[in-house]
């Protein structure tokens, strides 16, 4: 920290009204449309959660009085496949991933000790595009065209022979424009922790939830992407007639089921992992001492994270697959109880060891032990292939699931929302209250699904709508009936104690609970930036080594200025400060670039013509985003600190430092990986199932062309690469020469494959074969389209003297994504031409 | 390795790349072997190769019993590079406030032990679990789908 700045404040100069001028949310409905501080973000996320699970759960009681009695005809059967789907999809898409997000967009940073995310503009785009396709997704149950085919939407059922109406259409368009918002969270909430936490934070210091928070994010990363290919690919299904899934043509409906469990499973140990890390914060706080095992806590964190990676077949032990297969995901579904199993015994250690408070927060911890704990046991039972036979698509697996998630997520939830509500609203929630709602919430819930493992001994299956009468089935249904009106009284008395405990609560302080994270060092609720100097930290829990201080000098303080929104950079493992990360400010483009986005997610329900208007849409909003203010041409401005600071994100890799934008392209491509994968796979999946391949009379593929064309595109890297080594060195010709060839050679392998394909026998509505390579092409061909469009705004820039040997991130950043599309052509190449002739 | 001079005193260390290599390799050699595992399963069921008898076993499950236990190896192996070089770090002071590259470096090769050693058993359970099994299945059919 040598190079560090005096942390002498200017004389004169009132810092926190400085600090408050510079990162405050202009007034006004544009103003609160505009924001992007991460609290205004995290707040509207965890609130639009709540409204949905709200939704999700008047959906369930309806479902629960139509099932109280055999033969009852509230509900006609229809609504009741609209309303199981809309509860799932809800609950999973729209509440479980986004609430737990948004409880980390808001707390991570404070707990870190930032002043905001890395990328806050980005943050408002994820919500919008959230809101926007929760809100258009519950439009489409108004008009009776909600979707019918269960959360998992398998196929045939959803495809357009047997779901021919809009409903399905609802599903795919909005699930791939949600993943969208998971995903550009997930990038933030990774670069974030990476780059920003406080000085001193080394990863051994970082606190728990913190870490279920990072390794949820990088979880995302992975699981969301083929759920994305999968939910493309029913769509192009049922909109230009491909046959991914359709058998009749070479398709494979397994492939679905492979896609969607990817996903599916790794989902529910997202919306785990960040509630284990709930209970972490608030444990060590109410038993009044450090968490016992936080090495292990962590690995157990990182190990869930790659377990259930390896689990996802175990949904489909029914589908017929050989049983040597299915034995490696038994054995990884019966694995998982190990890091589960240290994150229960560090928590009842800690709770032993302590001096435990017995508050609201801690209630619902407890109640997370019980729950949990039965549902890991029924976890492991249905892991047993012979076992899961007998029961599946009973309500013996709706009893697991509901332990698993309500028990797993939704208790742990309330206990951050009881522990932290003091912090986001400056006052306590009722604790009477409180404790009314968890008794309320644990009977009501184990009267609820404890009694549906016998239901689904004695046989009813899930997803009816009704029943005969003397099956033995009544009884218990009534039951479980009755438990959901008590847990459902135990979330309205929630609902009712957050909005008068937000006016009338009684004042909390800055630390209610005595707690030893950051976010309690700052005020409730925090201002603006956070904190007035950034903090430095020496253990898991700072505030218990060291007194609190937010009151000392700032200005200074790391070279930070306070006229604009400067928050610190620290390096990846030990956090030891290296720049100085300039955010954006207010502005209302993200909420524009959503519903641009938006308009064209939904022009390809409607009108496949509509969408080249959206996406020119995107384009200039992008553009526009990202092109320089005025204020940001002068190099001065670039450089402008105090002596001997740290250098800003813009020149800092002029330095040697790579800032936080450069981190973002690294995950923005590690998604895009994971995208071509999943692609690849399908191809490899459709061709392991046909006997011949190509499939029908398709010739193989010509080789000459399309090697040539490769060439051509693998040569493309190589101007790019002299452009971003001459403006290095302050060479702008080479610069400005590089991006042109680069550009010539990328549209010429554009051309050269348009004449190619416009020469092809087939297309993607011929077969199964026909459909992944024409779909693999285009999306490819799309990104080299793009790399070209981005290459054009930085020529403009290129041309106008925006970069030179200091300023040239933008460069780097392009050259990165350049790298990547011509690279990722060598497997695509390999799998589409070359693999027919090998295999 | 490399000797580096910490703030406190000098230990003996994996340079950066090793250490990211010994932290990651148990998990992500899991789930490379999960893959190859289920795909060559997969495979020989459905195209019915590799299914000709290696020592009394379906060549399928013969590679799969060598490419497990080697794997497996291969993980204790990095677990003991790690446990080699964590015995070998100055003591901690237990409070969590000693020098923090220091303790970043004991908790990362700790990191190493602890997945390696969790991965090799994920790894090899399924197998040794099945053992008996691959005797009957040997005797009763050579590679039941």
């Amino acid at each position: 920290m040598a190079n560090i700045a005096s942390t002498v404040d200017r004389p004169g100069i009132d810092v926190a009204q400085s600090l408050e001028r510079t990162w405050q949310t202009p007034p006004g409905l544009i103003g609160w449309l505009s924001a992007v501080n991460h609290r205004a973000i995290g707040a509207r996320y965890i609130a639009t959660g709540l409204l949905f699970f709200a939704l999700a759960g008047i959906a369930a009681i309806l479902m629960r009085i139509q099932l109280a009695w055999s033969e009852l005809d509230i509900i006609n059967p229809d609504l009741y496949n609209q309303l199981f789907t809309m509860h799932g999809t809800t609950m999973m898409f729209l509440f479980a991933v986004p609430i737990m997000e948004g409880v980390g967009i808001y707390f991570m940073p404070l707990m870190i000790g930032t002043r905001d995310m890395a990328f806050p503009r980005l943050n408002a785009f994820g919500y919008y595009v959230y809101l926007l396709a929760g809100v258009v997704l519950w439009f489409s149950l108004l008009i009776n065209s909600a979707p019918d085919g269960g959360w998992f939407a398998y196929v045939p059922l959803t495809g357009p022979q047997f779901s021919p109406g809009l409903g399905i259409d609802f599903y795919v368009t909005l699930i791939t424009f949600l993943e969208v918002a998971a995903l550009v969270a997930a990038v933030e909430l990774i670069v974030t922790v990476f780059k920003q936490r406080a000085p001193g934070m080394s990863i051994n210091r970082i606190p728990l939830f913190v870490w279920a928070i990072l390794v949820m994010a990088f979880m995302i990363v992975f699981a969301m992407p083929p759920l994305m290919v999968g939910s493309v690919e029913l769509m192009l299904d049922r909109t230009v007639a491909t046959h991914f899934f359709n058998p009749v043509a070479g398709g494979q409906p397994l492939l679905w089921q492979h896609l969607f469990w990817f996903f599916g499973h790794p989902e529910v140990y997202i919306i785990l992992v960040p509630a284990l890390g709930i209970v972490s914060a608030v444990v060590p706080t109410f038993a009044r001492r450090p968490i016992v095992g936080y090495t292990p806590l962590v690995l157990s964190f990182v190990a869930i994270g790659f377990l259930s990676f390896g689990l996802w077949v175990h949904h489909m032990f029914a589908a017929g697959l050989p049983v040597l297969g299915l034995s490696f995901f038994t054995v990884a579904s019966i694995m998982i109880a190990i890091p589960s199993g240290v994150q229960i015994f560090a928590t009842l250690a800690t709770m032993w060891h302590g001096k435990v408070v017995y508050q609201t927060p801690m209630l619902f911890v407890t109640g997370f032990i019980i729950i949990f704990v039965l549902g890991g046991i029924t976890g492991v039972m249905v892991a047993s292939v012979p076992f899961d036979w007998q029961i599946h698509d009973t309500y013996f697996v709706v009893a697991h699931f509901h332990y698993v998630l309500i028990g797993g997520a939704v208790f742990p939830l309330f206990a951050g929302l009881y522990y932290w509500f003091p912090k986001l609203t400056g006052r306590m929630l009722d604790e009477r209250l409180g404790k009314w709602q968890f008794w309320l919430m644990f009977i009501g819930f184990n009267v609820a699904f404890f009694i549906m493992h016998f239901t689904g001994f004695i046989g009813m299956p899930r997803r009816i709508y009704t029943y005969l009468p003397g099956l033995g089935w009544d009884i218990p249904n009534l039951i479980a009936t009755a438990g959901t009106f008590i847990l459902a009284a135990g979330t309205v008395l929630f609902a009712a104690n957050a909005l008068w405990s937000r006016q009338h609560g009684q004042p909390a302080g800055d630390n209610p609970w005595g707690a030893g994270t950051l976010e309690w060092a700052t005020a409730s609720p925090p201002p603006p930036y956070n904190f007035r100097h950034i903090p430095i930290v020496n253990d898991h829990n700072p505030l218990w080594t060291v007194a609190p201080d937010d009151s000392g000098p700032a200005y200074g303080q790391f070279g930070l200025l306070h006229e604009r929104r400067e928050t610190l950079g620290t390096s990846l493992l030990d956090a030891v400060p290296e720049q100085r990360v300039i955010l954006g400010g207010p502005t209302i483009i993200p909420l524009l670039t959503a519903l641009a986005v938006a308009f064209t997610f939904v022009a390809m329900m409607i009108d496949l013509v509509l969408v080249p208007i959206g996406a020119l849409m995107v384009f200039f909003l992008i553009v526009a985003w990202h092109w320089p203010q005025p204020e940001d041409w002068p190099m001065s401005n670039a450089r402008a600190g105090p002596p001997g600071a740290l250098p800003t994100s813009i020149v800092s890799s002029s330095q040697g430092v790579r800032p936080p934008i450069w981190w973002g392209m690294l995950f923005l491509l590690l998604i895009e990986g994971v995208v071509f994968a999943s692609l690849i796979s399908s191809y490899f999946y459709l061709r392991s199932a046909a006997e011949v391949w190509p499939l029908g009379n398709i010739e193989r593929p010509e080789l000459l062309l399309p090697s040539i064309n490769a060439l051509i595109l693998l040569a493309s890297s190589v101007p790019i690469y002299f452009a971003d080594q001459g403006i290095r060195k302050g060479n702008r010709t080479r610069l400005k020469l590089g991006l042109i060839i680069s550009f010539l050679l990328g549209a010429t392998f554009l051309v050269l494959k348009f004449i190619e394909y416009s020469n092809l026998d087939y297309n993607w509505a011929t077969n199964a074969y026909g459909s992944i390579v024409w779909t693999i092409t285009g999306f490819h061909s799309a990104h080299v389209f793009s790399l070209l469009l981005k290459t054009v705004v930085i020529g403009v820039l290129a041309f106008q003297g925006y970069f030179n040997e200091e300023r040239n991130v933008g460069v780097q950043v392009n050259g990165l994504y350049w790298h990547f599309v011509v690279l990722v052509w060598i497997p695509l190449f390999a799998t589409i031409y070359l693999s027919p002739y090998v295999l | 390795m490399t000797v580096y001079e910490d703030s406190e005193e000098e230990f003996e260390r994996l340079s950066p790349v090793q250490l990211w290599l010994v932290v990651a390799s148990g998990p992500v050699i899991w789930a490379i072997h999960l893959v190859v595992s289920y795909a060559l399963v997969t495979l020989s069921c459905m195209w019915g190769f590799l299914q000709f008898l290696i020592i009394g076993m379906a060549a399928a499950r013969f590679i799969l019993v060598v490419f497990t236990v080697a794997v497996t190896l291969f993980m204790l192996y990095v677990g003991y590079v790690a446990f080699s070089n964590w015995r070998k770090l100055p003591a901690s002071n237990g409070d969590g406030l000693g020098a923090p590259e220091q303790d970043r470096y004991r908790f990362m090769i700790f990191s190493a032990i602890a997945l390696n050693g969790l991965f090799a058993i994920i790894t090899l359970l399924p197998r040794l679990l099945c053992g008996y099994r691959w005797v009957l299945s040997t005797r009763l059919s050579p590679w039941r789908c």
